[in-house]
């Protein structure tokens, strides 16, 4: 009887911590993932052209994307928001940076890593990092 | 391209040809709140596209779903994976008129009340939704702010039983997005 009230607490146990670890767990990192690497010019190019297919092959996957900055501004929560320029000047790569101190200005060739949500009128990268 | 995606290329482009009269940003600010006697959720999105033509009154804007964060990351897996199906529905799309656009006055700053008519479409359904809200014109900028109700299930968007305690049958959405003169 002993033995199975024992059991019985310690699954309760296992269960209260597996269901504390889920509801608490942490947000993804760019860095935990293995990145995709791509130019974004190239980038930009497939969303702007085929964008179901885009979506197909980027959409919720880690990229570190190289190119040439070509706006370096603040959003309105005020995060770093660096655009990698695209093939033509109506295109790019915004990317949202997840911490601040991130040095960049404009013409300078930068890879950065971080989450691709898909495509606005930009291809936007989230929570992202300097590799 | 889809309709809405190829009416903002459409504006972006007249814009940049030098007719001074759209204001656009690729950071607006849309979120929202659920509220339930069990809990209160909420996610901030900072990478909305608006594009509005002060002349015709023609606005519109791009949600990316994926860009909505949480709190929580199983909440905004949940949202993602089992609500919006963001893979198969990538974002969200408002394409409408501010029906008394000749009352802003987009180069005297000031608030304007302005009210919407247009389709909203998300997770796959187009619905008509009317908005109510303000443009607030103020050194070059033109932030619009509004706030209106969205039900799930208009949508096509399924909540489980179990789950049905914890997330509002309607929805507030908020728009405080701050647009620039495109030139």
């Amino acid at each position: 009887m002993k033995k199975i009230l024992i059991v019985l607490l310690i699954l309760v146990a296992a269960g209260v911590g597996a269901g504390l670890y889920l509801w608490n767990k942490p947000h993804e990192k760019a860095e935990d993932r293995q990145a995709m690497a791509v130019t974004a010019g190239v980038l930009s190019e497939a969303f702007a052209g085929n964008e179901q297919k885009a979506n197909a092959a980027y959409l919720n996957q880690v990229l570190a994307v190289s190119g040439t900055v070509s706006e370096v501004s603040r959003n309105q929560d005020g995060n770093t928001v660096i655009v990698l320029a695209g093939s033509d000047p109506l295109s790019g790569v915004q990317c949202t940076m997840r911490e601040d101190g991130v040095k960049a200005s404009v013409g300078d060739k930068m890879t950065i890593k971080g989450f691709c949500n898909g495509y606005t009128l930009v291809v936007l990268l989230s929570d992202c990092i300097v590799p | 391209m889809n309709k809405a995606a190829a009416i903002v290329a459409m504006l972006c482009l007249t814009a940049s040809l030098g007719h001074a009269q759209k204001w656009m940003t690729r950071t607006g600010k849309v979120s929202f709140f659920s509220s339930t006697s069990v809990e209160n959720i909420e996610a901030f999105n900072n990478e909305a596209a608006s594009v509005i033509d002060a002349k015709s009154g023609d606005v519109a804007f791009i949600v990316p779903i994926k860009s909505f964060k949480f709190d929580k990351a199983l909440m905004q897996e949940h949202f993602n994976e089992n609500y919006m199906e963001s893979s198969k529905y990538p974002k969200a799309e408002y394409k409408g008129k501010i029906t008394n656009a000749a009352d802003v006055n987009f180069s005297k700053d000031g608030t304007y009340n302005v009210k919407t008519t247009g389709k909203l479409t998300m997770h796959g359904v187009t619905k008509d939704v009317p908005a109510t809200g303000t443009i607030v014109v103020k050194s070059g900028t033109a932030t619009i702010k509004s706030k209106f109700m969205v039900a799930p299930a208009d949508f096509g968007i399924k909540i489980p039983s179990v789950s049905a305690s914890k997330i509002a049958s309607k929805i507030e959405i908020t728009v405080d997005s701050v647009l620039k003169e495109a030139k």
